[in-house]
């Protein structure tokens, strides 16, 4: 951010370059945070034990409410703990991402870099999903896990049956289409929802300190912390939902 | 759409950077998290389950051991009961035949000596009537040898002699 004004890209800036490869400050930022995660996890797997303590306890409750939810809306232990990485690595994954994007230092630390022949200053962290490629990154991910699960559940064909159904009422094959079309959507409507609360709630924190930089940004910064968790469950909590109705048998359903 | 791409700032370098980083982290915490965790959760569940039918089989047990340590008892006792019974039973019957032989004994020994008694009693009744007859005939020797004649000796002895023989 320079004196002069307030600077705000869509995209996600450049720090440097490896090769052709852009390393932006998401890019860190992603690392950074899968990092803390991964070290989390190994220090837990370490002294896993039947009666817990400290860590592993936080570590438990939190997969044992995650599961017991997961239930109520697969309605089967079994469904859940077979979703369970899945839907639990999203969740955690953008939670981290989300809250480590509010830390302060983020956004308003800054790198000279170089940018088409010119010197400009650009922030070295950047909120991770603030960048469409994590967002849609995750979203494909979660795309092709549904697609995946529901075709080795129910059979290729049953699967390709909610979309194609030309023998029978021509009703029949225009909701497939529209089955067609919704699935598809979803690529765009959880990564666009996911970057578009987190782009907005980093310009709106840059915005209020610019304006204010003492004590007015406090209640943003809650607001931030909750929309942080609100969108990581929201994404985990309709993969999951998607991955549901994509391993039901319609056919059996009716 | 190229041009879109550029300005929302999607670069498939990035992206597909993005896809390795989210799958090594899945990997990661599948192995490394949720697996020894959800692992131990089953275990712990699985344990107290067990306690749990465990414990529900040891009082079922101590039910069943309760049943049968009182039907022991009852039995003991009902057995000790008819033992005491005959031994009380036993103990009337021989002290009434200890009694009895000790009466039928006292009562041959009482017979025996009885007949003794009178068998000795004869005996000396016996000697007696002997004697007294010698006496008598020594006497009367005596005496008719002195007073009376021959004549009459041989009656009056024959009298005595009947006399002493009644």
């Amino acid at each position: 951010m320079s004196a002069e004004g307030i600077t705000v890209s869509l995209a996600a800036e450049p720090i440097g370059h490896i090769g052709s490869f852009p390393v932006t400050n998401t890019l860190i930022m992603s690392l950074i945070s899968s990092l803390a995660l991964v070290v989390i996890a190994l220090k837990l797997s370490r002294k896993v034990k039947l009666i817990p303590k400290g860590l592993q306890n936080v570590a438990e409750f939190l997969m044992e409410a995650a599961l017991n939810l997961m239930d109520t809306i697969t309605g089967d232990r079994v469904q859940s703990i077979r979703f369970f990485p899945l839907v639990f690595t999203f969740f955690i994954f953008i939670l981290t991402s989300n809250w480590f994007g509010i830390l302060p230092g983020i956004g308003s630390i800054t790198v000279k870099t170089l940018e088409h022949g010119e010197s400009v200053f650009v922030p070295l962290l950047r909120s991770t999903n603030a960048d469409l490629n994590v967002t849609v990154a995750l979203s494909l991910i979660s795309f092709f896990a549904v697609e995946f699960f529901g075709i080795v559940t129910i059979s290729f064909f049953k699967y390709m049956k909610k979309f194609i159904n030309i023998n029978k009422n021509p009703i029949f094959t225009f909701v497939g289409f529209i089955e067609l079309i919704s699935e598809f959507s979803r690529l765009i409507s959880l990564s666009f929802r996911l970057f578009g609360n987190v782009f907005a709630g980093e310009v709106l924190l840059i915005v209020i300190s610019y304006l204010m930089p003492f004590i007015l940004p406090l209640p943003f910064l809650f607001i931030e912390l909750f929309v942080g968790l609100i969108q990581a469950f929201i994404f985990a909590i309709l993969t999951l939902v998607f991955l549901k109705v994509a391993t039901t048998d319609m056919e059996h359903g009716h | 759409m190229t041009e879109l791409f550029n300005k929302l700032g999607i670069d498939w370098k990035l992206l597909i950077a993005q896809i390795i980083n989210f799958a090594i982290l899945f990997w990661v915490l599948k192995r490394y998290a949720y697996k020894p965790i959800l692992g131990m959760l089953k275990k712990r569940s699985d344990t107290i389950e067990k306690g749990m039918k465990d414990a529900k089989t040891i009082e079922e047990r101590l039910a069943a051991l309760e049943g049968e340590k009182g039907t022991i008892i009852a039995d003991a006792q009902a057995q000790a009961h008819t033992i005491v019974e005959t031994a009380s039973k036993d103990a009337v019957a021989f002290s009434t035949r200890a009694r009895d032989e000790a009466k039928a004994e006292t009562a041959m020994l009482i017979a025996t000596a009885k007949k003794d008694v009178e068998r000795m009693k004869d005996s000396i009744v016996a000697d007696a009537k002997a004697e007294i007859a010698d006496l008598v005939v020594a006497s009367t020797e005596k005496i008719i040898r002195v007073k009376l004649n021959a004549a009459s000796e041989k009656e009056l002895i024959s009298d005595a002699l009947r006399r002493a023989k009644e």
